[in-house]
């Protein structure tokens, strides 16, 4: 197996001679077992460029001192829990920081409605403790526990997923920094470095909210939409080259272009409820638009050009993808995104063909 | 000898610089930045008759519109070094260019604009320091400026801020601002006449001012008396008024405002530990709201306040990392608790005030002295809107009202009155809402002139105003403002003054506006003990001719001016009751009586002197009806019809489901109609029902579609038992104050 054929890399795989560099060149004061110090990661991040003339390429586009706030967060010996809704790169920035941070992203606990206390304490190998009765070598030490062992980062992803009592488990973790083994008699008390990302979605319905005991272990920090068109363009249309480039897509597909633009006017307009300019209220539909969405449309329409089209990303190409990002709930959404393209995209110049291929698509 | 010391206006590390600088250079004479035209002893600053923020008001007493406000905060440099100067006795002075020559220079140049473009020099006006902080990196000049200078303590930053402010004006685009040069020069030279007096003198003077002054043993002083040429400065008056950090913050629109005045406060009172104190302030005030914020909480906010601090390469947080750590650590990532943080420790809610001890013009005292009577003195001395209630039979409560009623004749709007206020409800209680301005404490000022106390200034104010008033409509509101102001010689001249204007008064339409002003005088008159005699005479005089020169106002007038007439008619025959005289009622029947039969009247008005009468009983059902069918008749145009029926209609209810004949004619009438005619009568007919309510509207709509219901058509009045029937009509004529016959 050589990374050239993995469909996706991790953060420190993929970056790895750019956190070199920045290892190499950090001058600043690093907490014990961070691999950089916070100005670093934050550069990191955000992007520039180092003295040496190395280019670090930006992670997250947006408000720079977000990330400082969440870089700040994880050097006091607080927790911190990214928040907001689905899309705005939760797990992105986490993975990266965790990466930046602790030279390794992959201590994840998955949150879903099936985690079990084991994820995030210990397990059993069930053999050897048949045979052996409890001992370490029985032991499976959870993400959790590696991480507090090594001094890392440990990502917990959807944390609102989990059960409540599942979650309760973190309490004494964060707090206490230690995690007692009764069956063993022992303790794993948290290395230095040691600290959790967790990550939450505000959207979805069936959550469990946190308890306010946990709560109050956490920084929160809320990611935000982006700001402007012109950022959320640029989000979309740099992701989607780097995926276009491990996705091996033939090389005269197009990355920029119209389409982007177009695709995220329309699902801003959509999310925030009213038109570019401000004059017209629309309704917005059920389903979230996040640029994370708007990504996949165009990668989507970029393979469906590639494949079977000329390259160029056409009105067609994207129309099924969009069509599908927008109408979540059938009978709601789609009298929205009806609505949307009669009073709006109809008589938008340059947008004829959207409403024709959409139009088409809703028959 | 003389140092310059480069200060920000409101910059709470530059004041706690200045006085260590002062402490050092130990000097015999201490010049600030500030109009020296004030005239103003500067001797109140920091004594106990002034409390912090309060502003400097310095005016023209010859025009009140040329005045400037000086706020001052504890922690403004200029305060901090006025305060140094009179602990350690030595004097003080203000040096900059007179505030008489800056408001005339301001007049020139707003007639330099009007001239064409290319006369325009091309004067640097930018904001040079906010150029810099961009260059640096920074989106405002206040947060780079802050970082730079601010939270570095040690008075050898003010050579720092010298040199980069020389270099900064060297490299300015564009001319220096005239103004600023003249500013700078009048400075130096004033400098310099010190200079033959004092050895060691302290200047203190905004930053980007500082090079100019540095250099005035450089400048010749010819070159400065050149540009100061003919420059005259007149006497300006001046005063100290209170201030409210609210006014002192950016947010309210004063340029030289701050950020956030209660951190500054904080900053300059303990730099050491300001962040523990604002955060634990901030933990207390979210506990106030039920939210949780336990002391562990606020160690770790602390904490991440200074790890954010050092990420971002300052050695102090700023208001900044305060904010985004009390939301992510105290907050939970939710804003929406930091709109009410925000006005109470990023603003802060304090209020300044200024003692008696302050000499002050009489008529400030006497409105202060009534304040306390009336206990509006706290309200006074707050910021913000407040909603007041009075209950007018409670002697002080009554006088508050006459209070604020006398303040609006001198132009003080501190109080006014909510109009649809549930408190309403009665001729005893009102509601009234305070909202205290900063413009107010110069318009006691200027209403000064008109006398020393609050009653005398308002009676020859208002006098002045009404010399060449010939309006009875402008005369009535005032009379009627001045009785429940309880101003009597005011209403006596004002009497007077109607009276002339009534008995030479040929307009009719303004008599029309004056009438139910002058009734509602005749109603309250007996709440307020007023002597309402004279106003009685003055009705007598104008309500006869009135009635006569109506028919003649309705005619040949458009439907604006017919909707405005319709209504002061209705106004006035609901106030029929209260007039003086028994006749009047009949004058103005006669009235109702030709406009009904006048071809020209418009039909708006014709429709309601209708209706006026039919409920007036002067006219019987039988002809209401034909007037009815006349103007429904097919000669008429639908569209004259539409508006006849809108001056019968409007707000009238249900009348028409309650006279069955009407109603058929109605009905009749809109089923004849082409359809052409309905579409242009559609508005008119629409407006008329609109004010029914829903429900009533449903009504018309079942009666429309299912014919009238039974018991409307059935009126027989044999079914009614008479007992009960005496009982009602005799109560309902009590009420409504005539007879039901």
């Amino acid at each position: 197996m050589t990374e050239e054929n993995l469909i996706r890399l991790h953060a420190e795989q993929a970056f790895e001679n750019e956190l070199r560099q920045l290892e190499q060149s950090d001058s600043g004061h690093k907490p014990e077992n961070w691999k950089l110090s916070p100005r670093s990661v934050v550069q990191y991040i955000i992007g520039g460029s180092l003295s040496e003339g190395v280019t670090i390429q930006p992670k997250y586009f947006g408000d720079r001192r977000l990330i400082e706030l969440a870089v700040a967060t994880l050097a006091t010996d607080r927790a911190l829990l990214l928040t907001g809704i689905p899309g705005t790169a939760k797990t992105w920035l986490s993975e990266h920081i965790a990466a930046a941070v602790s030279g390794n992203s992959k201590l994840v606990v998955q949150g879903t409605a099936g985690t079990t206390e084991d994820a995030i304490r210990y397990g059993w190998n069930y053999a050897r403790l048949l045979a052996e009765g409890p001992s370490e070598a029985a032991l499976v030490p959870s993400p959790v526990m590696r991480a507090m062992q090594t001094g890392s980062v440990v990502r917990v992803e959807e944390l609102t997923r989990m059960p409540a009592e599942v979650q309760d488990a973190l309490i004494t973790i964060l707090s206490e920094k230690t995690l007692s083994i009764p069956e063993l008699d022992r303790e794993v008390q948290a290395v230095k470095g040691f600290n959790l990302i967790a990550t939450a979605n505000s959207r979805d319905q069936g959550v469990n909210e946190l308890s306010s005991a946990l709560r109050r272990r956490f920084n929160t920090v809320v990611m935000p939409l982006p700001a402007t068109l012109e950022e959320e363009v640029h989000i979309v249309q740099s992701r989607v080259a780097q995926l276009g480039e491990s996705l091996q897509l033939p090389e005269n597909t197009d990355t920029a272009g119209e389409a982007i633009t177009t695709l995220v006017t329309m699902f801003r307009e959509l999310r925030e409820g009213k038109t570019a300019d401000g004059k017209l209220k629309l309704k917005s539909p059920t389903s979230t638009l996040s640029p994370a969405e708007a990504i996949s449309v165009i990668t989507n329409g970029q393979a469906l050009a590639a494949y079977f089209g000329d390259g160029e990303i056409k009105a067609r190409d994207i129309a099924a993808g969009l069509q599908g990002a927008i109408i979540k709930d059938p009978q709601q959404d789609t009298l929205i995104w009806k609505e949307y393209l009669e009073t709006i995209v109809k008589g938008r110049q340059g947008w004829e063909d959207y409403y024709t291929a959409a139009v088409a698509l809703l028959k | 000898m003389f140092q310059v010391y480069g200060i920000r206006h409101h910059g709470p590390g530059s004041a706690r610089n200045i006085l260590e600088a002062l402490d050092e250079q130990a000097p015999d004479l201490i010049l600030v930045e500030g109009p020296s035209d004030s005239g103003m002893p500067l001797e109140f600053i920091g004594t106990d008759a002034l409390t912090p923020p309060v502003a400097l008001l310095v005016y023209d007493p010859r025009d009140y519109k040329q005045a400037t406000f000086y706020p001052f905060a504890t922690f403004s440099p200029e305060w901090q070094a006025i305060e140094f100067a009179h602990k350690k006795n030595i004097p003080v002075a203000f040096i900059d260019l007179p505030l008489s020559i800056i408001k005339e220079w301001g007049k020139q140049a707003a007639l330099r604009l009007s001239l064409a473009p290319e006369e325009k020099t091309a004067e640097y006006s930018g904001d040079p320091l906010g150029e810099i902080a961009r260059l640096a990196g920074y989106s405002d000049s206040e947060a780079w400026w802050d970082l730079m200078f601010e939270r570095k303590p040690g008075k050898a930053v003010f050579e720092h801020i010298g040199r980069l402010m020389e270099a900064l004006r060297d490299d300015l685009p564009g001319s220096p601002m005239a103004l600023n040069t003249a500013r700078e020069a009048w400075m130096r030279e004033a400098i310099r006449k010190h200079l033959k007096k004092f050895q060691n003198i302290a200047v203190i003077c905004g930053a980007f001012h500082a090079p100019a002054l540095q250099a005035t043993s450089r400048i010749p002083s010819a070159t400065d008396k050149k540009i100061l040429k003919g420059l005259k400065a007149k006497k300006m008056a001046s005063t100290w008024v209170p201030w409210s950090y609210d006014r002192l913050a950016y947010q309210s629109g004063y340029k030289a405002g701050v950020l956030s005045p209660a951190w500054y406060e904080l900053l300059f009172a303990s730099p050491e530990d300001a962040p523990a104190r604002w955060m634990v302030r901030a933990a207390r005030l979210l506990r106030e709201q039920d939210f949780d914020a336990s002391s562990a909480q606020v160690i770790d906010a602390i904490r991440l306040t200074k790890t954010l601090a050092t990420l971002r390469n300052q050695e102090v947080p700023g208001i900044a990392e305060l904010l985004e750590s009390v939301i992510s650590v105290l907050g939970s990532g939710a804003t929406e608790k930091l709109e009410w943080l925000h006005r109470q420790i990023v603003i802060g809610e304090k209020m300044g005030s200024v003692s008696p001890k302050v000499p002050r013009i009489p008529l400030q005292e006497d409105i202060e002295k009534t304040l306390r009577k009336t206990r509006l003195n706290k309200d006074w001395n707050t910021a913000g809107t407040i909603e007041k209630k009075l209950d007018l039979r409670k002697e002080n409560q009554q006088e508050a009202s006459i209070f604020l009623y006398r303040l609006q004749l001198i132009d003080i709007f501190w109080g006014k009155r909510i109009d649809n206020s549930p408190y309403n409800t009665g001729s005893f209680s009102e509601a009234w809402v305070l909202e205290r301005q900063p413009a107010f404490d110069l318009a006691i000022i200027e209403a000064g002139v008109w006398g020393n106390t609050l009653p005398e200034a308002c009676l020859a104010k208002v006098k002045h105003g009404i010399r060449n008033q010939k309006k009875l409509e402008k005369l009535s509101a005032l009379l009627y403002h001045s009785l429940i102001a309880d101003l009597p010689l005011l209403v006596a001249e004002l009497i007077v003054a109607i009276r002339e204007v009534a008995a030479h008064s040929r307009d009719v339409r303004d008599m029309m506006k004056s009438v139910p002003e002058l009734a509602t005088i005749l109603r309250y008159g007996q709440t307020r003990k007023t002597e309402t005699g004279a106003v009685a005479a003055i009705l007598d005089s104008i309500f006869p001719r009135f009635c006569i020169g109506l028919p003649s106002l309705v005619q040949q007038i458009d439907p604006e001016q017919a909707e405005i007439i319709r209504r002061y008619m209705l106004r006035i025959q609901r106030n029929l009751h209260i007039l003086p005289d028994p006749n009047f009622a009949g004058y103005w029947l006669e009235a109702l009586d030709r406009i009904a039969g006048l071809p020209a009247a418009h039909p708006k008005i014709k429709g309601i002197s209708t209706r006026l009468r039919f409920e007036r009983r002067h006219i019987n059902a039988t002809q209401m009806e034909e007037e009815l069918y006349l103007a429904l008749s097919r000669g008429q145009s639908p569209e004259d019809t539409a508006f006849w029926l809108e001056g019968f209609l409007t707000g009238n209810r249900l009348q028409i489901l309650y006279q069955p004949a009407l109603w058929e004619k109605l009905n009749q009438w809109i089923a004849d109609i082409s359809e052409e005619a309905f579409l242009i009568i559609l508005p008119v007919l629409r407006r008329t029902f609109d004010n029914n309510s829903v429900a009533e509207r449903k009504k018309i709509l079942d009666a429309a579609k299912f014919g009238l219901p039974h018991y409307l058509l059935d009126s027989e009045e044999e079914n009614l038992d008479p007992k009960r029937k005496v009982l009602i009509t005799n109560t309902l004529q009590q009420l409504l104050g005539w007879n039901l016959g």
